[in-house]
């Protein structure tokens, strides 16, 4: 019924075949980490703002994006006037598929420049993470002043609580750019990278969808409170940062 | 052995004593929830024991706990799958509606989504052991994921689904609730064992293979 005794790992036989190869493998344990200093994940975060400016390839795609979406919207229902929460569903989804163009790249960009390699050799895996999902961040909070005041222009919506909508895209964006930094590390170390990441980002970051546009729907007028869907998503922030603190380690490392 | 006739009998009066309940009170064609009820509560019990083997890998760096963590992400996909159909062909039933989007509908939707995307996710990775990294690191972000989207948006969106009727009412349904809860979890667990064997057997077989050629 259980896998007898007579079964033996061939995790022996791999190392032994990595040792003969030169490759010398250090796995990484739970709860163990090399301690990143404010320096290098201001140094990370720096590198990729830097490289990012002189291109502005991520920047100008998804804030280009997020500008032609709710464009390409208002053509279709420009004319009915929609009620809160349709807007609010309407407006996330479009984050959301901004930050599924956008947010990927910082990974990608390494793996395709080749220069992950040296990424690993020259920062902890910490500095790494923070720096990108820092990155990320502000990638989104700028993409966002261009395409929220577009939105909330072009369809017509009337924002009755400001102080709201501020928050919960705040609290959304750090959810967001945590979960894609780590999402996004994944796919890029595997094949069919951009494909790859919408279909695994969806899914971790339906709850976040979900309890956002709940509350934007009522910063939009909607009857009802914000505020259990504020704490939910200010918990799945939490949640996530744990994780991505915990897990990053083994994604990252070869 | 004895375990196989032992669940064999046990699941066969479960479906004999979940048909021979009369109606419960206030839902129609509840025989169903006999049967849905427990599939969707392996569900999650099979991808919290998933996320569960993919941390002891993650620790130990054992194949096996990676082999039975795939079992049971596979049988849990499975189960899921088999208590969405029943559960859309009783709210079409019920509620004139194949599908309505209440919390709980949300959340099966999401936790199967998830589910593919961890098989998509192992099947496109190359290397062995990164493909493990990947697939239980990700197993736990989907049980977080899974978390919220059953438990936490229950109490944001209006569910239309009957959550006490049948634990609330005279103790035979209920017994005969957990009674079934209690048998698949059991199948749960022969067929994911079977289904890890055979994938730490398929990886061996690699192995030799590789060491001949």
């Amino acid at each position: 019924m259980q896998p007898g005794s007579e079964w033996q790992s061939p995790a022996s036989t791999r190392s032994a075949v990595r040792e003969a190869a030169g490759v010398m493998r250090t796995p990484p344990t739970v709860g163990a980490h090399r301690s990143a200093s404010f320096a290098a994940v201001h140094a990370v975060f720096q590198k990729d703002w830097r490289s990012e400016w002189r291109t502005r390839a991520a920047l100008n795609a998804i804030v280009l994006f997020s500008v032609a979406a709710p464009i390409a919207l208002s053509f279709n229902v420009a004319r009915q006037v929609l009620a809160p929460e349709v807007l609010a569903g309407c407006l996330w989804s479009v984050l959301l598929f901004a930050a599924l163009v956008g947010l990927p790249r910082v990974f990608v960009r390494e793996e395709e420049s080749g220069t992950a390699a040296q990424l690993r050799l020259a920062c902890a895996p910490e500095a790494v993470l923070w720096g990108k999902a820092a990155f990320n961040l502000a990638l989104l909070c700028m993409t966002q002043l261009a395409a929220v005041p577009i939105f909330i222009l072009l369809l017509n919506a009337r924002v009755t609580q400001p102080f709201v909508l501020l928050l919960i895209l705040l609290l959304g964006d750090i959810g967001l750019a945590i979960a894609a930094t780590v999402l996004g590390a994944m796919a890029a170390q595997a094949r069919a990278r951009g494909a790859l990441f919408s279909a695994i980002a969806v899914p971790v970051l339906l709850p976040l969808l979900v309890a956002s546009s709940a509350a934007t729907a009522v910063a939009l007028g909607a009857p009802g409170e914000a505020w259990p869907a504020l704490q939910i998503v200010a918990v799945y922030d939490v949640v996530m940062i744990a994780a991505a603190w915990m897990l990053f380690d083994f994604v990252w490392s070869t | 052995m004895l375990f196989n006739v032992v669940l064999g009998i046990w699941i066969t009066a479960g479906i004999v004593i979940g048909f021979m309940m009369p109606p419960a009170i206030g839902l129609v064609h509840s025989t169903v929830m006999y049967f849905h009820v427990p599939m969707a509560i392996a569900m999650l019990t099979a991808f919290l024991i998933a996320a569960w083997r993919g941390i002891q890998w993650l620790r130990t760096r054992d194949p096996r706990h990676d082999a039975a963590s795939l079992a049971y992400a596979e049988v849990g996909a499975f189960f899921g799958i088999i208590a969405t159909m029943t559960g859309s062909i009783w709210a079409g039933a019920n509620w004139q509606s194949y599908w309505n989007w209440d919390a709980q509908q949300i959340g099966i939707v999401g936790t199967l989504l998830t589910y593919g995307a961890l098989f998509a996710l192992r099947s496109a990775v190359d290397d062995d052991d990164k493909k493990r990294d990947l697939w239980a690191v990700y197993a736990i972000f989907g049980v977080i994921a899974a978390i919220f989207l059953t438990y936490v948006f229950r109490r944001l969106v209006p569910s239309l689904h009957p959550n006490d009727t049948l634990t609330k009412s005279a103790p035979g349904y209920r017994l005969t609730l957990w009674f079934n809860v209690f048998g698949y979890i059991m199948l749960l667990v022969r067929v994911a064992g079977l289904r890890a064997r055979f994938e730490t057997a398929r990886e061996r077989l690699k192995e030799l293979s590789w060491a001949m050629s």
